[in-house]
């Protein structure tokens, strides 16, 4: 609920996939009663094209596409949510005619505000029997999540007769945020390159959420939304994974936190100074790649150095992580090197391991 | 006692270089709350001391290996809900960490334990545990109990994730997960259950059932360019509105199933593959001919549903014969189901063709083939 709140206040084109029955429809109702959107839920599969395209209307030598009741009523609303029902259950040609009020909020002859926000749900294709998968351009125009049922949400929700849920509101300050998100994923790409453009090569990952030059751009929107509201990292990586898929998100996400460790020249030069991280795995990051570092430019300056970080290490109270990296930073070392005061203690540890 | 557990940990990075940063990222608690050892879902291992004083170095090693790949293979995520079932899912984790684990108590937990074949899925395990309605009554290491980490819900040690700013989330886990699949993929060389989860995890597979309807479904919709909406005809809404309505003209593929019965096809795997057939051409097409075929067609069958076939063969495979006789009849669509050890038509039959391989290797199919890979043990 809280990633398609984001979602949707940000008017990112969004789709859910979810068993019938998982209380899709009951979630976009109190989503919009919560953010004051009039909410129309429209069931496409029940639907002509001609529904979605405008009803042609002949009047005096010209052909004009009415625009159905519902999108008359979003457009007066201004702020609105439509909600596109059973996608996945529309023969391809309704899919196609939804292409443009889905993505462009274009009805016939009517252009919905840029204020109403677009949700569709789908099931998967393999419990809908006869499920149409979605176009591969169609996927790649959202922002896709899986909906799930939870018991214990479900419980509270039933007993207190399903109240409005408390939801974070997106700040208008967040342009700047965006700004910050879109430096982020830009460097991000500069490294990984081959991410920005990942076409799948199966025809049901097609269908999901995949890198492109557009799905970048709904994910920098996410992120920077996530930082201004401070949401969870978990929910960052949600939206951000629901856009360009899992194994892009994750790469993105370790990379940024790469980016606040400390180099590793950084850390020889001043091994007793450098902010030392409070997490266990960032120590191990930061210190067994400074001597991995070390290692690969082996001098008797540079043993210096790196035992003067394992030592730190060792008063960090991390003797662990300092004796693991004691072990491959020794093997390196050259006949005539000193043996390095200060890892004493590190001793008895390394003999029980039954390693030295 | 701390001190032997610490060198333990130590030792396990010297064994598995690429579990390094799991290892050295949970903290290690002693405590009398848990009998063995446990791991929580904030990763955090408790250890009893009395039991660690029982155990060699080695096996101390091996058991909190075993903790981290119940973190790593998120199992406290991946519990059931209910709290009857998970001890039986606490085993089922068990089974599928120690079934390539090296050097455990000799009282450990294996498939064997309970007459199971190895080198399978939690999820599968799991399964066949609750069919066979297992009794959790073991001893040991294989208490069934590898805490929150292994089964969800919450433990007595829980109370103490909450207090300490020191627990990793499920995303931290994730990314640990992922750090370590990239490390096991680089130095290659280890247990095949190992690698195969490594490769799963960084290129998750998508089931087969997905994909043989989504190759299904884009064969239908190429046949099916005839169904759609049309203005060749008028919608019956038309009368009542001034509006021109398009009507609907719709069209039924028709389609062929070439089903291999040669002598080195599986029954079992066949069955399934049919099941899955089947449920797809009931929603899309009212009859299907089927040709049962291995070097020879032995029967031709229009049918409506495929169950009503007999099964004949067992000789030699060649699939060409049963595809150029069913092209005869033009079908939109011709599924072929064979084991692919068959040579193939040099040129692309008219109609889309779909090869389902339902054992063996995809290799030596023509490029012109949509295939599918039905993997042993999903």
């Amino acid at each position: 609920m809280e990633e398609l709140a984001i979602a949707v206040q940000m008017r990112i084109p969004t789709i859910l996939w979810g068993s019938p029955g998982v209380g899709k429809t009951q979630s976009i109702y109190q989503l919009g009663r919560a953010l004051g959107l009039h909410t129309e839920v429209i069931i496409a599969s029940i639907h002509d094209p001609s529904d979605f395209s405008g009803l042609p209307i002949p009047d005096d030598h010209q052909v004009w596409y009415a625009p159905p009741d519902w999108a008359k009523r979003l457009a007066e609303a201004k702020h609105g949510l439509a909600f596109f029902d059973e996608l996945s259950v529309c023969p391809p040609s309704v899919q196609a005619a939804l292409l443009r009020p889905v993505l462009e909020g274009v009805v016939g002859s009517l252009k919905l505000p840029d204020t109403v926000a677009r949700v569709a749900a789908a099931n998967p294709p393999e419990e809908a029997a006869g499920g149409w998968n979605l176009t591969p351009p169609m996927a790649n125009r959202f922002c896709h999540f899986d909906w799930t049922v939870n018991s214990e949400s479900w419980i509270s929700g039933f007993l207190s007769d399903w109240p409005d849920p408390a939801i974070k509101r997106v700040p208008d300050t967040v342009g700047a945020d965006i700004v910050a998100a879109k430096a982020l994923v830009a460097s991000f790409i500069r490294v990984r390159p081959s991410l920005l453009f990942n076409f799948p090569k199966d025809e049901a990952s097609q269908a999901r959420a995949w890198c492109s030059p557009r799905t970048w751009e709904f994910a920098s929107k996410l992120l920077g939304a996530c930082n201004s509201v401070g949401s969870s990292e978990e929910l960052s990586v949600a939206l951000i994974a629901g856009c360009v898929g899992n194994g892009a998100a994750h790469e993105f996400w370790t990379w940024q936190k790469s980016l606040d460790l400390p180099q590793p020249e950084e850390v020889l030069k001043d091994p007793k100074g450098w902010d030392f991280p409070d997490r266990d795995d960032k120590v191990f990051a930061v210190i067994s790649s400074t001597v991995a570092y070390a290692c690969s430019k082996m001098s008797p300056k540079m043993w210096e150095k790196a035992w003067a970080v394992i030592e730190r290490t060792v008063k960090e109270k991390r003797p662990d992580i300092a004796a693991v990296c004691a072990r491959q930073l020794s093997k390196a070392g050259k006949k005539g090197y000193p043996l390095p005061d200060g890892i004493e203690s590190l001793l008895p540890i390394l003999k029980m391991a039954g390693r030295l | 006692m701390e001190e032997k557990v610490r060198a333990a940990r130590i030792k396990a990075t010297y064994m598995y270089p690429y579990l390094s940063t799991a290892l050295l990222t949970v903290t290690i608690h002693e405590s009398t709350d848990v009998q063995t050892m446990a791991i929580t879902q904030g990763g955090r291992i408790y250890w009893n001391p009395d039991f660690v004083a029982t155990l060699t170095m080695d096996e101390l090693t091996a058991v909190i290996v075993h903790e981290i790949w119940h973190m790593l293979r998120l199992h406290g995520e991946r519990a059931p809900e209910d709290e009857s079932l998970k001890g039986i899912y606490n085993i089922a984790g068990d089974c599928e960490i120690d079934d390539s684990l090296d050097g455990l108590p000799k009282d450990a937990i294996y498939p064997e334990t309970f007459g199971l074949q190895g080198h399978l899925t939690v999820e599968e395990y799991f399964e066949q545990l609750v069919k066979n309605a297992v009794k959790i009554q073991c001893a040991g290491v294989a208490s069934g109990d590898c805490g929150s980490g292994a089964r969800g819900g919450k433990d007595k040690c829980d109370k103490d994730d909450k207090a300490s700013t020191k627990v990793l989330t499920r995303l931290d886990k994730e990314l640990i997960a992922r750090h370590t699949a990239e490390q096991i993929r680089a130095i290659g060389n280890v247990p095949e259950n190992i690698a195969r989860w490594a490769d799963a995890l960084l290129n998750p597979k998508v089931p087969w059932e997905r994909e043989l309807r989504s190759k299904f479904m884009s064969c239908v919709s190429r046949a099916l360019g005839k169904t759609d909406y049309t203005y060749a005809r008028r919608s019956r809404r038309a009368s009542v509105t001034r509006a021109i309505l398009p009507g609907m003209v719709s069209y039924k593929p028709k389609v062929a199933v070439v089903m291999d019965t040669s002598g080195s096809m599986e029954n079992k795997q066949l069955s399934r593959c049919l099941v899955e057939i089947k449920d797809l051409l009931r929603a899309l097409a009212d009859r299907v001919t089927v040709y049962v075929t291995d070097a020879a067609i032995h029967s031709v069958n229009t049918v409506s549903s495929i169950g009503e076939i007999k099964l004949a063969g067992g000789g030699g495979t060649d699939m060409r014969i049963g595809i150029q006789e069913a092209e005869k009849c033009k079908p939109d669509i011709i599924v072929v189901l064979s084991d692919f050890l068959t040579p193939w038509p040099t040129h692309k039959p008219r109609p889309e063709v779909i090869g389902v391989c339902i054992s063996g290797e995809v290799t030596g199919a023509p490029g012109w083939m949509k295939t599918i890979q039905i993997n042993e043990g999903n």
